[in-house]
C-alpha cells in the first residue's frame, strides 16, 4: 500500500514535471522558431537591400573601371587605328585588365565594330543587340544592366569612348557567375542564386551558392512561376526549407534573370538548436533529478510505513516482543514511537486481561476458566499415561455468616487468607489451587489417587485450623472438601466436578471435613432426568399441576380435629402423583420452590378462607422450605397473599425444618421474627433430625415442635425412640411449646403419645392426606361418630386402629 | 541602377569669343553669302562652320594661307573651340597655362600628337588634308577643340547669333556646306548649291540637328564626379 502511494507520488511528480517542461519547451521552442523565422525574414530583407546595393555599387565600379579603361590613351590610339584586329586585341587586352568577360566596341550608330569575345573577324556591321543600353548611355553618359547573352547572364556596362569627341561605345560584360554569387553571398550572409529564364529553355540556375539539391528545389519552385511574377511569388513558394526573396534583374520577352536570396530555415534554426539541446538536457536533468528525488523521498516514506505496517501486523498476531524497526526524528519517527507506546500499553493490558480472565482478582488464584482448562489438559494427559487425576472442591463453612456479620471486607480478607493457605498446602508445582467463586475453592492434583488426594485434603484442613486474625479478632475457618478421582469417579471433567461437589456436600452435611465421592452418595436422579424434571417442573408451575392435600391432626387432649397440615402433591400428567420428597429438593435447587411455595400458601389461604366461610374453624400448617426462609421479601409476599384472600395469619402455622435453621440461623431468625410479628404461628418441623441447639430454638418465636416421624413411627417397639419422644415432649413442654407427633401409623403409638402428654398427633393411622373436599367429608363423618360414641370410647377406638 | 547613376547633365555652353574671320583674296568683283545656322528650335548655332566650295576648283586660291594661326590653351581650355582653316595652314598650339598639356588628334584629316609640353611648341602643325580634326588633351579629358580644315578658302564660323558671312566670293556656282562639332548626320547632307553673283549677297540658312553635348568642356571641380 505504501509502495502504491510512493508510486503515485513519483508518477504524479514526474507527469507534472514533464507537463511543465513540455509547456516550457514548446513555448520556448515556438518563441525561438518564431524568432528565428522573424529574424530570417529580417535578414532576408536586409540582405536583399544589401544585395541590390552591392549590385548597384558593382555596376558603378564596373562603369568607373570601364571608363578609366576607355580613357586610356593607348587604348584610344589603338581604337583609332581603325584596324579591326588591332581594335579587337586592344579591347581584349584592356577588357581583361578589369576582368571583363565580354568586350564589344559599338559605333555611335550601334554597329558592332569589334567583339573581343568573337575570335576572328566579327560579322560585318551587325548591330549591337541591346540598343536600349546604348541609348541609355547616350542619355546618361553610361549604362549598366544585367542581360542574358547566349543564355548566360552578364552584367553589362556601356561607356563612351572619347577621342576626344565620342567616337563609339565600349560594352564590357562581367560574368554573373558562382564567384559573384559567392562574393555577394558572403557579404549578405545569404544564399545567392542567379536564375535565368529563356523562352523555350525555361528556368535555369546559372549560379548559386547552394548545394545541388537546394538548387534543384529552387528550380522546382521557379518552374511553378512565370518570369514576370517570380520575384513576387518565390517568397511564398519557397516552402519550409527556406525563406527567400527574389529580385528580377532582367526581364525581356525572350529571357530574364532573377536573383534569389535564400536563407535555410534549418540552418537558421540550427543556431537555436544548441539552446534547444540545452533546454532538453536541462529538462531531462531536472526530470531525472526529480524522479530520483521523489523515488528517494517516497522510499524514505514508504519504507518506514511498510515497516510500521509489518509492525502493526505483528501486533495483530499478538507478537508484542519486538518494537518498531527504526527510530527517526521526523513524524514517522513519532508515529513509530506512538506505535511502540501502544504496543507496550496493549501488551500490558493484555497481560492484565489475561490475568483477569484466568485468575481470580481477589486471591490471585486461577479462576474457574483456567481451572477447567487445566483439568481438561490433566485428564488428557492422564488418559494417555493411564494416570489418575484427582479434583477437590472446598467450601468454607459458615462463610456467609462471616460475610454478613463482619462485612464483605473481612470476608474478602478471609478468602485471601484461605487462598494463601491453600496454595501453601500444595507441595507439587503441578497442583493447581483455584477459586471458583464465592467461598468455593478447587484443587487439581494431576497424577494423584484418591488416597493421595485425601491426604492433601487433610493437610489443607490442618492448614485452615489455625484461626485467622483480623483486627485482633480470631476467626475460626472450617472447610468441607469433596474429592473425586479420574477415572474411577468419572471420565468426564463435568462429571468429575459434580461428583466432587456431591462428595463435598456429603462431607459438609456429615461434618466429615473431607469426603471422597461414593456412588451411594448419589441419591439424586441422573442428570438427564434432572434436566427433564427441571423442564417439567417449570411446566408444572406454569400449568398449575399442583394440588394440596390435607392431613388432619388430632388434638390428643380432646380428640378434636381442628388442625390440618397442608401437603403439596404434583399431579404429573404422565406419572403418578408425586410426593414432596420427590420434587421439593430439586425445586429447592432450581429455585422453583419459591413459585411452588407461593402457590401452596395461596391455595392454603384460599381453602382456609372457604372453610371458615363454611363454618369450619380449621387451623392449617404450611411447610416452608429453607430457600423460602432465606429469600428476602417472604413476609411481604405472605402479607400480600393474606390480603388477597382475606385470610387471617392466626389461622396458620408455618413449619420450619430444623435443618433450615442451622444452615443460616441468623436469616431464619430474622424471617421468623417477622412472620411471627405478622401473626403467624411458627413451628419447628422434623425436630430431632437436625443439629439445632436448644439455645437457637429458644431464640425462635415458635410455639410448637413437630417430632420427626423417624422417632414416632416405631416408638411402640423401640424403647430408644420412645425415650427420645418422651424427652422431646418433656423438653418442649418445659420450654412452653406444643408438641405434635407425626408419622402415627398405629394405635399403640397414638395411645403412647396420649399418655406421654403429646399435644397433637398426625399420621396414616388417623387419616391419610386427602384433598380438601374429602377432608370435609372425613370431618363430617368423624363429627358424626363423635356424636355416636363418647370421647373415651372414640379415643380407645382410634388407638386400637 | 539608373537611379544610382549619376545623371550627366549636359550644359550647352557657348564660348563667347570673337569670330575669327578668314580673309579672302580681295577681288574687284566679289559676292557675299550671308549664312544663318539654326538648330531645330530655330536658335542660332554658334561655332558652326559654313564652307562654300566653288564649282570651279581652280577658281580658288589654293596657297593663300600661309600665315600661322594659333589655338591657345588657356585655363585648361582650347581657345577657340572651333577653328576653320584652309588646307595647308599651319597651326601652332601655344600653352598659356603653367602646366603641361598633351595635345593630340586621332582624326584622319590630321593625326598628330604634341607630347607634354609647356610654352609654344617648336613647330606648328600643318593641316594639309581637308576634314574636321578633333583636338584633345591627353591630360585633361574635357579639353576639346576642332580644327575644321577646308579645301575651299571660302568659309566662315557662326557667331553667337548663328550668322556667318562669307565675303569676297568670286561670282560663280558654289556648293555650300554647314558643319558643326555636334552636327547630327553627315556634313554632305548640308550641301546646297548657290550661285554667287558679283554683287549682292546670297542668303543661306540651315536648320541643323545637334547631338547632345557629352561632356562639359571645362575643368571639373575636384570632388565632383563626371566628365
Amino acid at each position: 500500500m505504501a509502495t502504491v502511494v510512493a508510486h503515485q507520488v513519483i508518477v504524479f511528480v514526474a507527469l507534472l514535471l514533464i507537463a511543465i517542461q513540455l509547456v516550457i519547451f514548446l513555448a520556448i521552442d515556438s518563441a525561438v522558431s518564431a524568432n528565428a523565422l522573424q529574424k530570417i525574414r529580417e535578414e532576408i530583407q536586409v540582405g536583399e537591400r544589401i544585395f541590390l546595393r552591392l549590385l548597384a555599387g558593382r555596376s558603378q565600379q564596373l562603369i568607373t573601371a570601364a571608363s578609366i579603361l576607355t580613357s586610356d590613351f593607348a587604348f584610344r590610339q589603338a581604337l583609332m587605328t581603325g584596324d579591326r584586329a588591332t581594335v579587337a586585341s586592344a579591347l581584349n587586352n584592356h577588357g581583361s585588365r578589369i576582368g571583363a568577360a565580354k568586350m564589344i566596341l559599338v559605333a555611335l550608330d550601334h554597329k558592332v565594330l569589334a567583339d573581343a569575345s568573337v575570335s576572328g573577324e566579327a560579322s560585318a556591321e551587325s548591330l549591337f543587340v541591346f540598343p536600349e543600353l546604348v541609348n541609355e548611355a547616350a542619355a546618361s553618359g553610361n549604362a549598366s544592366a544585367i542581360k542574358l547573352m547566349d543564355g548566360v547572364p552578364y552584367q553589362l556596362v556601356v561607356v563612351p569612348v572619347f577621342a576626344p569627341a565620342p567616337v563609339g561605345w565600349v560594352v564590357l560584360g562581367f560574368s554573373v557567375d558562382a564567384r559573384l554569387a559567392a562574393e555577394l553571398g558572403a557579404l549578405t550572409s545569404l544564399d545567392v542564386s542567379f536564375a535565368t529564364w529563356q523562352k523555350g529553355n525555361g528556368w535555369q540556375v546559372a549560379a548559386s551558392t547552394m548545394s545541388p539539391e537546394s538548387r534543384e528545389r529552387l528550380l522546382g519552385v521557379l518552374r511553378q512561376t512565370a518570369p514576370e511574377s517570380a520575384a513576387a511569388s518565390i517568397p511564398d513558394l519557397s516552402g519550409d526549407h527556406h525563406v527567400a526573396s527574389a529580385s528580377t534583374l532582367a526581364l525581356g520577352p525572350d529571357g530574364g534573370v532573377v536573383a534569389v536570396l535564400q536563407r535555410s530555415l534549418a540552418e537558421a534554426i540550427a543556431r537555436f538548436s544548441t539552446l534547444r539541446m540545452t533546454l532538453l538536457a536541462l529538462a531531462a536533468l531536472s526530470l531525472g533529478g526529480t524522479i530520483i528525488g521523489s523515488v528517494m523521498i517516497a522510499r524514505s516514506i514508504s519504507r518506514p510505513v511498510t515497516a510500521l505496517v509489518e509492525f502493526a501486523r505483528r501486533l495483530e498476531r499478538g507478537d508484542y516482543e519486538q518494537g518498531p524497526p527504526e527510530t527517526r526524528a521526523d513524524e514517522l519517527g513519532e508515529l513509530a514511537s506512538a506505535f511502540n507506546n501502544m504496543r507496550l500499553a496493549i501488551s500490558a493490558r493484555e497481560q492484565q486481561i489475561k490475568a483477569m480472565a484466568y485468575h481470580d482478582a481477589l486471591t490471585g488464584l486461577p479462576n474457574r476458566a483456567l481451572f477447567n482448562d487445566r483439568l481438561h489438559q490433566a485428564i488428557g494427559v492422564a488418559r494417555r499415561l493411564s494416570h489418575p487425576v484427582s479434583v477437590m472442591l472446598m467450601d468454607l463453612n459458615r462463610f456467609k455468616e462471616v460475610n454478613d456479620t463482619l462485612g464483605h471486607h473481612v470476608g474478602d480478607l478471609l478468602l485471601q487468607e484461605v487462598g494463601m493457605r491453600l496454595r501453601g498446602a500444595l507441595a507439587r508445582a503441578s497442583d493447581t489451587a483455584a477459586r471458583l467463586g464465592g467461598d468455593e475453592f478447587a484443587v487439581l492434583l494431576p497424577a494423584a489417587s484418591t488416597d493421595m488426594a485425601e491426604e492433601v485434603a487433610r493437610k489443607i484442613l490442618r492448614a485452615l485450623e489455625d484461626p485467622v486474625v483480623f483486627e485482633k479478632r480470631l476467626l475460626d475457618v472450617e472447610g468441607s472438601i469433596g474429592v473425586a478421582t479420574f477415572p474411577e469417579h468419572g471420565e468426564d471433567p463435568h462429571v468429575l466436578m459434580s461428583h466432587a461437589d456431591a462428595a463435598m456436600y456429603h462431607a459438609k452435611r456429615k461434618r466429615l471435613g473431607c469426603a471422597a465421592y461414593d456412588a451411594k452418595l448419589d441419591v439424586e436422579p441422573e442428570i438427564d432426568s434432572r434436566l427433564a424434571l427441571s423442564a417439567e417442573l417449570r411446566r408444572a408451575v406454569e400449568n398449575n399441576e399442583f394440588v394440596l392435600y390435607y392431613q388432619p391432626r388430632v388434638n390428643l387432649a380432646n380428640g378434636h380435629v381442628r388442625e390440618v397440615e397442608a401437603l403439596v402433591r404434583w399431579q404429573h400428567p404422565d406419572r403418578a402423583c408425586l410426593l414432596p420428597d420427590e420434587f421439593v429438593p430439586f425445586a429447592e435447587q432450581t429455585g422453583y420452590i419459591r413459585d411452588i411455595t407461593h402457590w401452596v400458601v395461596g391455595a392454603a389461604f384460599a381453602q382456609t378462607v372457604r372453610w371458615r366461610a363454611q363454618g369450619l374453624a380449621i387451623a392449617v400448617s404450611i411447610n416452608l422450605s429453607v430457600r423460602d426462609l432465606l429469600s428476602a421479601g417472604l413476609p411481604e409476599r405472605f402479607g400480600e397473599l393474606l390480603q388477597r384472600h382475606g385470610a387471617s395469619p392466626d389461622w396458620f402455622t408455618l413449619e420450619i425444618t430444623e435443618s433450615a435453621i442451622i444452615d443460616d440461623p441468623e436469616r431464619v431468625l430474622d424471617t421468623s421474627a417477622q412472620l411471627h410479628k405478622m401473626g403467624f404461628s411458627l413451628s419447628i418441623d422434623d425436630f430431632g433430625t437436625g443439629y439445632s441447639s436448644l439455645a437457637l430454638i429458644k431464640k425462635l418465636p415458635v410455639g410448637e415442635l413437630n417430632i420427626d416421624r423417624s422417632f414416632v413411627t416405631n416408638m411402640a417397639t423401640s424403647p430408644d425412640d420412645m425415650s427420645i419422644v418422651r424427652s422431646v415432649i418433656d423438653l418442649a413442654h418445659n420450654m412452653g411449646l406444643r408438641v405434635v407427633a407425626e408419622g402415627v401409623e398405629s394405635a399403640p403409638v397414638l395411645e403412647l403419645l396420649g399418655r406421654m402428654g403429646c399435644d397433637a398427633a398426625q399420621g396414616y393411622h388417623i387419616c391419610r392426606p386427602v384433598p380438601g373436599g374429602q377432608l370435609e367429608e372425613w370431618l363430617a363423618s368423624r363429627e358424626e361418630s363423635d356424636h355416636q360414641a363418647g370421647f373415651a370410647a372414640r379415643r380407645s377406638e382410634e388407638e386400637g386402629q | 541602377m539608373k537611379n544610382t547613376l549619376r545623371e550627366l547633365r549636359v550644359r550647352m555652353a557657348h564660348a563667347g569669343f570673337a569670330l575669327t574671320f578668314c580673309l579672302s583674296p580681295v577681288g574687284a568683283h566679289a559676292g557675299e553669302i550671308h549664312a544663318l545656322v539654326r538648330d531645330k528650335t530655330g536658335k542660332g548655332v554658334v561655332d558652326a562652320v559654313v564652307v562654300a566650295l566653288p564649282a570651279n576648283r581652280s577658281a580658288g586660291n589654293a596657297g593663300g594661307a600661309s600665315a600661322t594661326i594659333i589655338v591657345d590653351q588657356v585655363n585648361k581650355e582650347f581657345i577657340p573651340y572651333v577653328l576653320p582653316v584652309q588646307v595647308g595652314t599651319a597651326v601652332n598650339f601655344p600653352n598659356k597655362d603653367n602646366i603641361r598639356h598633351h595635345v593630340y588628334s586621332f582624326s584622319p584629316a590630321k593625326n598628330f600628337e604634341l607630347p607634354l609640353y609647356m610654352g609654344t611648341p617648336a613647330s606648328p602643325v600643318l593641316f594639309d588634308k581637308p576634314g574636321a580634326v578633333v583636338l584633345g588633351c591627353n591630360i585633361h579629358d574635357w579639353m576639346i577643340a576642332y580644327v575644321y580644315v577646308s579645301d575651299s578658302p571660302y568659309f566662315a564660323k557662326t557667331g553667337a547669333d548663328g550668322k556667318a558671312n562669307l565675303t569676297e566670293l568670286p561670282p560663280g556656282d558654289y556648293t555650300l556646306r554647314a558643319w558643326h562639332p555636334r552636327l547630327a548626320g553627315k556634313e554632305e547632307a548640308t550641301e546646297r548649291k548657290v550661285a554667287v553673283s558679283r554683287t549682292g549677297a546670297v542668303e543661306a540658312t540651315w536648320d541643323i540637328g545637334l547631338t547632345p553635348e557629352f561632356r562639359i568642356r571645362r575643368a571639373p571641380i575636384p570632388g565632383q564626379r563626371g566628365y
